[in-house]
């Protein structure tokens, strides 16, 4: 797939609300239906009990949200949040797989281990965090 | 937007909706109530004015209190077992705690593991059955005030204590100077009066008489299960047939300062648990039970 238009490097803000708006369609799409389980532990109550499906639904929460950045982002090279904010995933090298949708998002898993994956943005200053760097992808503010 | 790329983005909704919605199913249908909830009373009970930086081993009284009040609040929760190992606390923290157990409409089992002694017997006393291990360590129903005193030790340096009350009895108890005959006949009057409280507390909560051993030994668990301190001689798995309950446990938030706070404990407690014991808790007349 080609670029038409490239407006390259993309703003970090635009990274930012994309991911945020994302998150939210994630918490609609994904974590609302298990409102109902998340709905027995609204204090510290510390659940021996249930530890084990606690621990369990939230890796298949924290999978399935990985799973939607990596499939947006191969079928459409955005995810909505990038959709509506106008940014654009593309290939370094080549046409974009899959498994590079999957490595790229892979440290969407939790909000920390992306946080960390993202400094390379503040300190490298090339737009790219270390698993876009790994999956040889990049954001970019264009067209396709 | 392109259509098509529309199109895309309603299936990955949809297929990621759907598909959460049936997995979600499985979990939303598993049975949350009839909870037994653990509530730990680790360490000695105080007020919270005594809960300070390098007390790691205190726990707050009001914190017991906001647990036991969540449980009784929380349908879903059947029964309370209060987790005892502690060796006792101020007279009025272990009060507190006592009495809002009786106050609780939910059945409360208190289970003593190595230590619940003297206000945490008083604690557990106030439960619907007491459970223990055989060589627990429990009973000690007795007062105690005792505190360090230095004018021995400043007259040797030259240190003076400066005298100045308006009333006779201001300073009774000071750890700067010796108690006169008089003023110790006040506080052991005080002590007794207060033991007497926590014996004949302790007696109507058990429904036996327990004057007789109400001088302040401990006994061990099968001492106690034979005077009828306690009901019941177990461990966790035996305690009332619990082992296929769905056991919670309050756990207590902890923020920054609270980590901290924690955090500089240990190291007060690696650099001057001997100074910490010695010079600031028992510099004056503090009575606990």
């Amino acid at each position: 797939m080609k670029l038409k238009k490239i407006v390259a490097p993309v703003k970090l803000w635009k990274r930012v609300l994309a991911y945020l708006i994302d998150e939210v369609i994630i918490g609609f799409v994904i974590v609302m239906p298990f409102g109902s389980f998340f709905a027995n532990f609204d204090n510290d109550l510390f659940v021996n009990e249930f530890s084990s499906e606690i621990f369990l639904v939230g890796l298949i929460i924290s999978i399935l949200s990985v799973l939607y950045w990596s499939i947006s982002e191969y079928l459409a090279n955005q995810s909505i949040g990038k959709a509506l904010v106008g940014i654009y995933v593309r290939s370094t090298n080549n046409e974009l797989m899959f498994w590079q949708c999957l490595v790229r998002s892979l440290t969407k898993f939790s909000g920390l281990l992306l946080f960390i994956d993202s400094l390379r943005i503040i300190f490298k200053g090339d737009y790219q965090r270390y698993f876009e760097k790994l999956s040889k992808t990049e954001v970019v503010d264009g067209e396709i | 937007m392109e259509k098509s790329k529309f199109l895309k983005f309603i299936i990955v909704i949809l297929v990621f909706f759907l598909f959460s919605y049936f997995v979600a199913k499985n979990f939303n249908n598993i049975d949350f109530t009839d909870k037994i909830v653990f509530i730990p009373i680790n360490g000695v009970i105080v007020s919270e004015n005594s809960a300070g930086v390098f007390n790691e081993n205190n726990i707050n009284s009001n914190e017991i209190i906001n647990y036991l009040n969540r449980a009784n609040e929380d349908n879903t929760i059947k029964a309370i077992i209060l987790e005892i190992n502690s060796p006792g606390g101020t007279v009025i923290a272990s009060k507190e705690v006592a009495d809002k157990v009786k106050e609780l409409n939910k059945p409360v089992v208190a289970w003593i593991r190595e230590v619940g002694a003297s206000g945490a017997y008083w604690v557990a006393s106030a439960s619907d059955a007491i459970v223990a291990d055989p060589l627990s360590i429990t009973g000690s129903i007795g007062v105690i005030g005792s505190y360090l005193e230095f004018e021995g030790l400043m007259e040797k340096y030259g240190v003076k204590y400066e005298r100045l009350v308006t009333g006779k009895y201001k300073d009774t108890g000071s750890a700067y100077k010796s108690l006169t005959e008089e003023e110790r006949k006040i506080l052991q009057g005080k002590l007794d009066l207060i033991h007497k409280a926590f014996s004949d507390d302790v007696s109507k909560n058990r429904k036996i008489d327990l004057s007789e051993y109400s001088n302040g030994e401990f006994f061990l668990g099968v001492e106690a299960k034979e005077i009828g301190l306690i009901d019941y001689l177990g461990v966790s798995k035996e305690l009332a047939n619990i082992e296929k309950a769905k056991i919670v446990t309050f756990k207590q938030k902890k923020g920054f300062l609270s980590s901290l706070d924690k955090y500089l404990s240990k190291y007060s407690y690696i650099f001057g648990l001997g100074i910490s014991n010695g010079f600031l808790i028992r510099d004056k007349f503090e009575i606990n039970a």
